[in-house]
């Protein structure tokens, strides 16, 4: 809570489709008052800043338990040996260094088991309750980058005269801003009533709600990035404005912290599930 | 349901948008090519430890962590986070100024909720 130190979190693995958790193959395997973790992640956000202190790892205690609570989760300081950094990943071409997406190989990794969090098999709850909070963040940060976006091309269109007039003069840049003004907000009170719901009642009852924003706001912002890259021409795709990095960074969120489809089948199962329970009553 | 933001969530929002003019948005492009050159690759922007005391002195830090942390937390609920969150997020970098940047707030949080001191 210093922010003196930085922390990774190692749960997608590139050999297994790790948006299904489940799938997960990282073994973590008791060994006297140790465990020994064996694996490869990768996606490992944060860990190749050079103050990434600690990891936590999620894996395996147990593979024939019930699906659910097969995993747990263990924390591991990166200097522990056998835990070697394979490369830095990059996204569209960024690497976003320093903090970086790094792929990890675990090998014969040696923790104490005091580093075990909550329990064996109970790593599937932390992973709920932990990314819940950190799925609203983004979309919260989601909305700053569309409406900055929406900033800058607005800006932009009293500054060019294509044709003879200036582009705010044009109906359907008007129109672009004007979606964009709209879904930009659709979204901000989405992702309002999400936090507010997520403060009254708690993240677990909110998981419809924010499994909503995690769909809508990643697509939303996508759209008036394009947009305003678009109004913007040229100057929009190089580096001279922020445009072409937030878009990159709201493309990789329809896949971070759980994909597009994912979030939809949940909901979906939910919803049905709900509206079978009234039409019963 | 009543989206209107708190008194101290407005008072933090003009604060930190004050701190972002100030501090971030006028260096946002000379940390972009600091990170963008390859010497120096996965090396920390020496700025950066100044800029955060900076937020930590103007009582920025750590306002995403809801107020049921007690002592930890800075107090706040989610939907007093929520447009704070927004303006971090105008620049790609700025959230790890104030503590708040993913994955250290769902891994502080974890430890919040699960760690032994």
């Amino acid at each position: 809570m210093n922010g003196d130190i930085r922390s990774a979190f190692l749960m997608t693995e590139p050999e297994v489709a790790s948006s299904d958790a489940t799938n997960i193959e990282t073994a973590i395997v008791s060994d006297g008052n140790d465990y020994v973790i064996n694996g490869r992640k990768w996606w490992a956000s944060g860990a190749m800043d050079p103050n990434c202190k600690i990891a936590i790892v999620m894996g395996k205690t147990d593979f024939d338990a019930p699906r659910h609570v097969q995993q747990s989760m263990i924390l591991v300081p990166m200097d522990t040996p056998g835990l070697k950094i394979e490369r830095g990943l990059s996204v569209f071409g960024y690497t976003d260094s320093p903090e970086g997406h790094a792929e990890i190989i675990l090998n014969n990794v040696r923790v104490p088991k005091t580093n075990l969090l909550l329990g064996e098999g109970r790593g599937f709850e932390i992973a709920q309750g932990r990314l819940g909070p950190g799925r609203i963040h983004h979309c919260m940060r989601l909305i700053g980058m569309a409406q900055r976006a929406l900033e800058i091309m607005s800006e932009r269109t009293v500054q060019r005269k294509p044709f003879g007039r200036t582009l705010d003069t044009y109906s359907s840049v008007r129109q672009d801003i004007a979606r964009s003004a709209c879904e930009i907000q659709q979204a901000r009170l989405l992702v309002l009533s999400a936090a507010y719901k997520m403060d009254k009642v708690g993240n677990k009852e909110a998981k419809d709600l924010i499994a909503m924003i995690k769909i809508v706001t990643p697509q939303m912002a996508l759209k008036v990035i394009d947009r305003a890259i678009q109004i913007l021409g040229g100057k929009g795709v190089g580096s001279d404005t922020p445009l072409a990095h937030f878009f990159a960074a709201a493309r990789v969120l329809r896949l971070a912290d759980g994909p597009d489809e994912v979030h939809m089948s949940q909901l979906g199962k939910s919803t049905i599930n709900k509206y079978i329970q009234a039409s019963n009553v | 349901m009543n989206f209107d933001y708190s008194d101290t969530s407005i008072a933090l929002q003009e604060k930190l948008k004050e701190f972002m003019e100030i501090h971030v948005l006028p260096i946002e492009k000379e940390v972009e090519l600091f990170h963008k050159n390859p010497e120096n690759s996965w090396k920390r922007w020496p700025g950066l430890e100044s800029l955060k005391q900076k937020a930590k002195d103007a009582g920025l830090r750590n306002v995403f962590l809801p107020g049921s942390y007690g002592a930890l937390s800075a107090g706040l609920s989610n939907l007093e986070y929520a447009p704070l969150a927004e303006i971090m997020g105008r620049v790609l970098w700025s959230s790890e100024i104030f503590n708040c940047n993913a994955p250290d707030t769902g891994n502080m949080e974890v430890l919040a909720k699960y760690g032994t001191p």
